[in-house]
């Protein structure tokens, strides 16, 4: 059975398939709970591409993203007694792998004095305010394709550990703010300040990338 | 009341109703070229950040297993106790081993053997040396040896 083509649709379909996987889930995690590795074993296979996935948006490193996303998974096991089903297993893990990950980026020192911070009062940022673009003159044709990636990386990269956790699960993983609210242990509201801040800092970042596409 | 980042952001995405766009759009028809803006960034992120694909998954899983099997299968539960409490406990067991097998006991049956003569030979041929071990005791007499004056000192 490939559970990894079954998981693919979890977040974006609803109803029965939806809730059948996520039966699946607790199931496994029950017997997760009573000491079974292998359940957890399969639980790993069902959710290691997405994680590894999410992951790597946010540290923009393999080797990091394959340590961590291990890391997370452990550190899942470890706490599986605690998980009570309120939230679905999916978005528990979400969370624990989240952290791991923000974790990691702090460890290494992210300089939040260069980031948008959502205290910031809104007054702060003008409304419809534009966003400047890059002094440096940059090529406006013909940027091919691995330097547009780094380009964007490289902007991910200013971002501070949430910023980057909103954008990549929102603009790759494609998950609804309630799921983002619920992988990063905050509210809606917070999550779509969050994205408002880390895209207008993408934004003058990448301007010109996007307008001379 | 959603704060202004909140509804820009719903705005952005598509998330807000038809009257709450109308409204907000008409509080803020400065951001309509903002949109634009927006959606050329949401595509260019998502056309080039594609999902990263996990190499060697069936690897992958076997070092994490590798992490989770033995430190919470392979042992059964009463080992999980401190080791340092067990390193104690076998410490204890090994020395009381050792009094058992090295130090001798009143109890401890003693060897019946005594000793071992290799050579009976004498220089005299007038003497001859016999052994007898018996009742664990061994005994050498010698044939043949001049009787000891009675006031020979022995003790020089």
């Amino acid at each position: 059975m490939n559970l990894e083509g079954r998981t693919s649709v979890l977040s974006v379909s609803g109803g029965g398939f939806a809730e059948s996987v996520e039966q699946d889930d607790i199931a496994l995690v029950q017997r997760c709970q009573k000491g079974d590795a292998l359940a957890f074993e399969q639980l790993v296979i069902k959710y290691r591409s997405k994680v590894f996935s999410m992951i790597y948006g946010m540290v923009q490193n393999e080797q990091d993203a394959w340590d961590l996303a291990q890391e997370g998974f452990v550190k899942a096991w470890r706490s599986i007694h605690r998980f009570k089903g309120q939230a679905s297993f999916y978005t528990w893990l979400y969370r624990i792998v989240t952290n791991v990950a923000i974790d990691s980026l702090r460890r290494k020192g992210f300089k939040k004095t260069a980031e948008f911070d959502d205290d910031i009062a809104a007054t702060e940022v003008e409304p419809g305010s534009k966003t400047m673009p890059r002094p440096d003159p940059m090529p406006h044709q013909g940027l091919e394709r691995e330097e547009i990636r780094l380009r964007i990386e490289l902007a991910i990269s200013k971002l501070s550990p949430e910023h980057r956790a909103v954008i990549v699960m929102k603009e790759i993983e494609e998950l609804q703010y309630n799921e983002i609210a619920e992988a990063l242990g905050c509210s809606i509201g917070t999550v779509m300040s969050r994205l408002f801040y880390a895209r207008k800092k993408l934004q003058s970042l990448l301007k010109d990338v996007y307008e001379n596409l | 009341m959603k704060t202004f980042e909140q509804l820009y952001t719903a705005w952005v995405d598509g998330a807000l109703t038809k009257d709450e766009a109308a409204a907000f759009e008409k509080e803020h028809p400065e951001l309509l070229k903002e949109r634009d803006d927006m959606s050329k960034l949401k595509k260019l992120l998502q056309d080039n950040l594609v999902p990263a694909k996990l190499a060697h998954p069936e690897f992958f899983t076997s070092k994490l297993m590798e992490q989770i099997v033995p430190a919470e299968r392979s042992l059964p539960s009463w080992f999980r106790v401190p080791r340092l409490a067990w390193g104690g406990a076998a410490s204890l067991a090994f020395a009381f081993l050792l009094f058992l097998l090295i130090i001798p006991h009143p109890w401890t049956p003693q060897p019946e053997y005594v000793a071992e003569v290799l050579k009976t030979t004498t220089t005299d041929p007038k003497i001859s040396a016999t052994v007898d071990s018996e009742k664990g005791i061994t005994l050498i007499k010698l044939d043949g040896v001049e009787n000891v004056p009675d006031d020979e000192d022995l003790t020089r």
